[in-house]
């Protein structure tokens, strides 16, 4: 075999490689945010209120992507409503990205779903959930109290994601009395 | 013979570099018109919940809401590659269409070089063969006198 035919193969096999780890993705970046800091969520709310997600630092933090126009947000909307509720006392906070939506029905469908008390920020042109890499909704990711993401929900929040995912990074519940 | 040859392989090479460097530019962009880069930059993008499709055809709130982020990066001064690198790193790097030209993706930009290579060297290694069937011993030296 002579130096030029080696020097070709040699190549081929190089160049294989490399495009082999290209398509795969081997050594590029992780597909989503989780793992990194949140991104920065600032705005106003339903209300016109700013709302800023920094200033919850210390906390953990479930951000739910959702819209009125969206079928499944209309099944999570009062799981997660329970779940600010029921957590509340465990360090949790539910905060939601309203995307790509107008004020009034989703408004109307915080109400209707039981979710009225779900602090949400307006997203009209859906920015702020491009910010956090949202494939489309509902999508909700977990922040915990250092302000990283530390898991994303892809579809809707059930209560299996909520006590295997959300539940071990909060505040252990306090000792039931013994009967 | 060998003029052809080597016109052979100048032509091929001359085709390889021209298609590169086709391709190089159409990731770059090179527009100035900041509408006109955002369309360039949103037909890139691979729409994450779509068969298919750059963020510039669908029709999904998705891809509208990348649209928008992109004509904002645009709008703030980003350059092409920095608009590239904010979508990656949010969506990983199989949201862009066209593969970076650096790191191990630089090597799906090489791969049509190596026909080529392949052709320039068989050409080359015929072109020895006929050589040494062409009496070595007796090139350059004159004829025996009779």
């Amino acid at each position: 075999m002579s130096a030029l035919t080696r020097g070709v193969l040699a190549l081929a096999v190089a160049l294989a490689g490399g495009g082999a780890a290209a398509v795969t993705g081997r050594g590029g970046a992780p597909a989503g945010i989780v793992g990194s800091p949140a991104p920065v969520l600032r705005g106003s709310d339903l209300t016109a209120a700013p709302f800023d997600l920094a200033d919850l630092r210390g906390q953990v933090v479930l951000v739910t992507v959702w819209a009125s126009w969206c079928a499944p947000c209309r099944q999570e909307l009062p799981v997660l409503a329970a779940a600010a509720h029921d957590l509340a006392p465990r360090g949790l906070r539910v905060i939601g990205i309203d995307f790509r939506d107008r004020a009034g029905p989703a408004r109307r469908l915080l109400r209707a779903s039981g979710a009225q008390q779900l602090r949400c920020v307006r997203d009209p042109d859906g920015r702020l959930a491009v910010q956090w890499g949202v494939f489309g909704v509902p999508e909700t990711f977990l922040v915990d109290r250092a302000g990283r993401v530390r898991a994303r929900r892809v579809g809707a929040v059930d209560q299996a994601w909520l006590h295997t995912r959300v539940e071990p990074v909060l505040t252990p519940p306090p000792d039931r009395p013994h009967t | 013979m060998r003029t052809r040859q080597i016109g052979l392989v100048a032509l091929a090479t001359a085709l390889v570099l021209a298609a590169l460097l086709g391709l190089h530019a159409a990731g770059r962009g090179g527009d100035h018109d900041p509408r006109a880069r955002a369309r360039m930059l949103e037909a890139q993008l691979r729409c994450p919940v779509c068969a298919g499709q750059s963020v510039a055809e669908s029709r999904t709130e998705t891809a509208a809401a990348m649209r928008a982020q992109v004509e904002a990066l645009v709008a703030d001064g980003h350059r092409d590659g920095q608009v590239r690198d904010w979508f990656a790193a949010r969506y990983g790097r199989t949201i862009l269409l066209l593969p970076p030209t650096r790191g191990p993706d630089l090597a799906l930009w090489l791969t049509p070089l190596l026909p080529t290579l392949v052709v320039a060297g068989w050409l080359v290694r015929r072109r020895r063969s006929a050589d040494q069937r062409v009496s070595p011993a007796g090139r350059g030296v004159p004829p025996a006198a009779p």
